[in-house]
């Protein structure tokens, strides 16, 4: 395969582009794996990789209904942070940030993450509390945090509504190293790096029964084929109810949501950071993409479907939440709106966990917060794949943690899965 | 391309001068022109660069697909980026100027990335910039970010204005038993059919006229059918487009109230978004005119038939002198006649051979030609021509214009909205509208029919479906079948350029070529999916309303299948964009969201509290006058 | 915008309801083990298709309803009160 560099570009140019080859193989499905990851998303192809990267295990295929990368990963507003305070949820984040900030030279494949700071708005001396508690607690774990006074946010961000807004803006706690990443390339490198190493990504190979034998999962039969697999590890997002009942397991602590993304014509560089916030019922966030487009989003629809379109009401909402603080926006045009299904889980926070059957690996529940978990994610859910065992900051991200009661939200917003922003 | 204004021909007013300026440079049009008619009828044939290789870029259609005359209009707080000179009505003392340009669209420093374009084929910017190069040395994300501050500037079209903006929105609802989308033939036809069964019915047009396609004829009277509309109690709402269908028959509106007055009243808002919910939905959106790649095909001076002809009988404009005409079906030869009328010296290419035309014989016919290259790079010298079979250039057409025409897509968005997948018609090579359960029904030329007499009668099937099915009557009634044309269209997508490094456009704002295709297929970029993400293609501000099937046929080319066993991109709303503005209506500044307050509100005011939001309340944090020392210090020690 | 044809106040946007959630839920008796009233509480069908489902006409008439909607289309086949009470007097209305 050709080494991406500038050196290659350049010789590309010269030569017509004639020495780039497949990405990523298209194989033939074989009969037996080690390793079977359901699912062709980040944390799947993450997976792949790091099962074959940190575990020397590359006997794997990834099966993908579709194309790689077109659910969730490419339905995102991209947003990479890790300000957690939770003892586990702080050192995850904060290792998939790591992990981010060398994805590029890791899979030679430029995902393009942007350190260009996570801004988050204040609006009362209240929130600003809280929002000092939350930064300093990430200091103290050694991650980067900074509280901006109203002054520095003016100077850094002139154009939000400091003048005529419902809700004064107080001031900002930030982020410098979190940002953006291009999501498509975060899901191509990833499938062009685990398929160097032997990784075999099936595409349009969707699952259409399980067949189970004293207590663990014998083979998967799928369009393409039955494939038997030592292991199966499910990274279906949204679908995982689907494929969980389809494996006569019950129900699940999660129900699918939809959440709505807005990208707008592309302009010249109006805003070079992250900006979020949540008051009075509203909840937005926005960047601009190198291309130039705004992205921005806001609440999910606020009922179960596992459609990936979008209603008005959320539309409306998300529109007067980005003039809320951008007034300059109201000419700016809306492109494009569209719908993810998430797996939202009955306390918002996600599942890296062996399951009831004994083969069978879980990784599930990732809310709005997928994108910026994926290599985390795919490193946790590999490991517990290959060493049996959950690693400590995992631990706690199973299926009995509700029986047991422990408690890993950071927002506590109870057993209500509409309610985890 | 020498473009004029007639004396006769065109529904504009000719006795109502508006006076513009483009690029500060004073000129003048007509009441009832376009901004690219005056434009044209002004000689500029440069109005835009493209996004990555910022080459010159013309005038390419009369409509909402366009995606060349992307310009910006109005200024401070009123600037407007990316506005389609297309659909943007002129007005007294309008400013429009050219974007993605320095220091303007005829001299464009950034054209320099024409000649280094080779080395940006698509996705080339997922290969590098990731370290030190030439072998990317280094870790973490430092050189990335030097790499995307210049690559961001250099991105983006226009530039927005910083500051707030200063007009008003409203947003509207409306019920009705029928809406209608499109004032075309058909559409008119079911507004009018469903009315004189006395059912309630909106009628929506995108354009300041009703009549759809038909405002390029030379004939015709859009007053006569407003006004026969109207008798019929029928809601007739012009400048509106009816942007998305939602769930349960909800239509999203923008109607555009003020865009196209100089002085507009204060008390009007400039747009206003209506959610109409209807119980059964027409769409007769017509359809779209396709291009043809080969090489150089984005020189200014091409445009489609349909354009010139809109151009032409609408506007009186006259968009070129000596004119080649590219097609593959049988929609151009009225346009050929009438160009030709008007003064045009014309030549028609036609890339089939055993075909039967009824012309005039004013104008040349070749069959079993195609365009090969256009010579030339800010206007054109001369076109290059081939036989159909057998692609090499053999031979040379002086002229100033190249019309294209690669057949018609019938515009299926609406429905795509609501997830319905459309179904690839072989014969018409193009896409038509598969059927939902839900009640929206396509009809005319949207549902695939090129002639008047076949859409009329879609239109009243449509009307009779929607009786049938609001439970009103119980009529029998029949669809006509997709097509109309005399000689079938033979497909045509792209004349493939024998030299390498050819420039085939395939995207025109986005600069995805028929080269950048064939690097996605190879690879493996193959699904629709992946090719749109890999290239951009079809991610541009006209969402790829022409170019997206000539993407796919060149993947289904390349994978020797059929263009529906690649597959078809889902089109999301909007169909055209949207002003945030216009969504967000009067919910700005403090009416965001309701102030709550507690009885005690004003009294805590009257005392000189400072008060602090709680949730949607206010209430008092402190009071500044006989507290100052004691509380401001803790709490201001308690944060930081 | 889901239409949902409340029984009191007619056909209105959702926009005007709050969504309940699941009303398949059965909840077990206040002896139960815990394992019953985890899976009560927490676990779901999460159904792929149409599924009942509870909507509080929060800024209409205030009362909860039992809709069955599809989560693929978000098409409704039946709306009915909560109550039982209610759902007879929507009856015997009809």
């Amino acid at each position: 395969m050709t080494r991406f560099n500038a050196w290659n570009v350049i010789k590309n140019g010269l030569n017509g582009q004639s020495g780039w080859s497949r990405q990523w193989r298209d194989p033939e499905p074989k009969s037996n794996y080690d390793v079977i990851i359901v699912g062709g998303g980040l944390h799947g192809l993450a997976t792949a990789f790091y099962l074959a990267k940190n575990h020397n295990i590359n006997n794997v295929a990834v099966l993908e209904k579709g194309w790689i990368g077109g659910g969730n990963a490419g339905r995102n507003t991209t947003i990479v942070r890790s300000n957690y305070m939770m003892p586990g949820n702080h050192e995850f984040y904060e290792h998939s940030l790591k992990l981010w900030e060398n994805l590029s030279h890791e899979l030679n494949y430029n995902v393009m993450f942007s350190q260009r700071a996570h801004v988050s708005l204040f609006h009362s001396p209240g929130a600003r509390d809280s929002a000092a508690r939350r930064y300093n607690i990430m200091k103290l774990h050694g991650t980067d945090a900074e509280l901006w006074d109203l002054k520095t946010l003016k100077k850094k961000i002139p154009h939000l509504n400091y003048d005529d807004s419902r809700f004064p803006i107080l001031g900002a706690a930030v982020q410098r190293r979190a940002g953006n990443a291009r999501h498509d390339a975060v899901a191509w490198g990833y499938a062009r790096a685990a398929d160097s190493l032997g990784v075999d990504i099936l595409q349009n190979c969707e699952v259409t029964g399980i067949t189970r034998k004293n207590g663990s999962i014998e083979s998967i039969q799928t369009s393409r084929g039955t494939i038997k697999g030592k292991k199966v590890g499910f990274a279906v997002a949204g679908n995982t109810s689907v494929l969980w009942q389809m494996a006569e397991l019950g129900n699940l602590p999660i129900e699918s949501h939809k959440l709505q993304a807005f990208v707008t014509e592309s302009i010249k560089p109006l805003l070079d950071q992250v900006v979020v916030y949540g008051v009075g019922g509203a909840h937005f966030y926005i960047s601009q993409s190198d291309k130039g487009s705004m992205v921005f989003g806001g609440d999910l629809d606020w009922y179960k479907s596992y459609a990936q379109r979008g209603n008005l009401p959320i539309v409306q909402d998300s529109a007067e939440a980005a003039m809320a603080i951008l007034p300059c926006l109201g000419r700016i045009r809306l492109l494009r709106h569209w719908a993810g299904v998430m797996d939202m889980t009955m306390d918002g926070s996600f599942f890296i966990c062996k399951t009831p059957i004994s083969n069978l690996y879980l990784n599930a529940g990732w809310n709005y917060g997928g994108f910026k978990a994926s290599p985390a994610s795919g490193w946790y859910f590999a490991d517990l794949i290959a060493n049996e065992n959950p690693h400590n900051y995992v631990h706690n991200h199973n299926l009995e943690r509700f029986e047991k009661g422990i408690n890993i939200d950071e927002r506590g917003a109870g057993p209500d899965p509409k309610l985890h922003g | 391309m020498k473009s004029k204004r007639l004396n006769n021909l065109g529904k504009i007013d000719r006795d109502k001068t508006l006076n513009f300026t483009w690029d500060n440079k004073k000129l003048s049009g007509f009441e009832g022109d376009s901004l690219a008619s005056a434009l044209l009828a002004n000689n500029i044939g440069i109005v835009g660069r493209s996004f990555k290789y910022h080459r010159p870029r013309g005038i390419f259609s009369s409509g909402v697909e366009e995606s060349g005359a992307l310009v910006t209009i109005g200024s401070k707080d009123r600037r407007d980026p990316n506005v389609r000179a297309t659909t943007q009505e002129l007005f007294d003392g309008l400013k429009a100027s050219g974007q993605n340009a320095f220091p303007n669209v005829n001299f464009d420093l950034g054209g320099i990335n024409n000649y280094i374009g080779r080395f940006f084929a698509a996705g080339f910017y997922y290969k590098t910039f990731m370290g030190i190069p030439p072998f990317e040395w280094g870790k973490g994300t430092t050189i990335w970010m030097l790499f995307e501050k210049l690559i961001r500037k250099a991105a983006g079209m226009g530039s927005a204005s910083r500051l707030p903006d200063p007009d008003s929105y409203e947003h509207a609802h409306d019920f009705c038993d029928v809406i209608v989308v499109g004032s075309g033939p058909s559409g008119v036809a079911a507004a009018i059919e469903a009315a004189e069964k006395k059912l309630d019915v909106i009628l929506v047009e995108q354009d300041s006229l009703v009549g759809g396609n038909q405002l390029s004829e030379n004939d015709f009277s859009t007053s006569e059918i407003f006004n026969q509309l109207k008798s019929l109690g029928i809601k007739v709402m012009t400048r509106t487009t009816a942007f998305g269908l939602y769930d349960n028959c909800v239509v999203g509106l923008l109607e555009r109230v003020t865009d196209h007055l100089s002085i507009p009243d204060s008390t009007l808002p400039r747009q206003r978004f209506w959610t109409i919910r209807a119980k059964h939905i027409i769409v007769g959106s017509g359809a779209l005119e396709r291009h043809i790649a080969f090489n150089n095909n984005d020189i200014p001076g091409v445009m489609t038939v349909n354009a010139s002809k809109h151009y032409l009988n609408r506007y009186g404009v006259l968009t070129g002198e000596d004119i080649v005409i590219a097609t593959n079906n049988d929609s151009v030869y009225e346009t050929a006649n009438e160009l030709s009328e008007a003064g045009a010296n014309v030549t028609v290419l036609d890339s089939r051979t055993n075909i039967e035309i009824d012309s005039n014989k004013n104008f040349e016919i070749r069959k079993g030609f195609v365009p090969y290259n256009i010579n030339g790079t800010k206007k054109i010298d001369s076109l290059d021509i081939s036989k159909s079979e057998n692609i090499n250039k053999i031979d040379t057409i002086n002229c100033d214009q190249v019309l294209l025409s690669g057949g018609w897509s019938p515009a299926v968005h609406l429905l795509s909205h609501r997830g319905v997948k459309p179904k690839w018609d072989p014969e018409n090579a193009c896409f038509i509208p598969s059927d939902t359960k839900e009640n929206i029904t396509m009809i005319g030329s949207s549902r695939g029919l090129w002639n008047k007499d076949d859409c009329i009668a879609s239109g009243v099937a449509g009307a009779t479906d929607a009786l049938n099915r609001l439970g009103v009557s119980k009529t029998n009634y029949f669809f006509p079948k997709p097509g109309g044309w005399k000689n079938p269209i033979k497909p045509l997508y792209e004349v493939k350029y024998k030299k390498s490094r050819s420039k085939s456009f395939v995207d025109y704002q986005h600069d995805v070529t028929a080269d950048d295709v064939r690097l996605a297929h190879r690879e493996g970029f193959i699904s629709v999916e992946h090719l749109k993400r890999y290239t951009t293609l079809g991610m541009a501000n006209d969402q790829g309303k022409m170019g997206n099937i000539i993407g796919l046929s060149l993947m289904a080319d390349l994978l020797n299948k059929e263009i529906p066993e690649v597959g078809t991109t889902v089109f999301r709303p909007p169909y055209t964009p949207v002003p945030i503005g216009a969504l967000t209506g009067r919910n700005v500044g403090k009416h965001f969201r309701p102030l709550r307050v507690t009885p005690m509100h004003q009294w805590n005011i009257d005392h000189g509290a400072k008060m602090i939001e709680v949730g949607l309340y206010q209430r008092p944090w402190y009071y500044p006058k006989k507290m100052k020392h004691s509380v401001i210090h803790i709490l201001e020690k308690q944060q930081l | 915008m889901i239409r949902i044809n409340c029984p009191y106040c007619g056909e209105r946007d959702h926009s005007e309801f709050s969504y309940g959630g699941d009303a398949s839920i059965k909840y077990p008796s206040l002896e139960a083990s815990e394992k019953e009233w985890t899976e009560a509480i927490f676990f779901r069908k999460n159904i792929r298709g149409f599924q009942l489902e509870t909507w509080h006409h929060s800024n209409g008439c205030r009362m909860w309803l039992e809709v069955e909607r599809s989560t693929v289309t978000h098409e409704i086949k039946s709306v009915r009160p909560c109550h039982p009470d209610l759902q007879k007097v929507v009856e015997n209305n009809k």
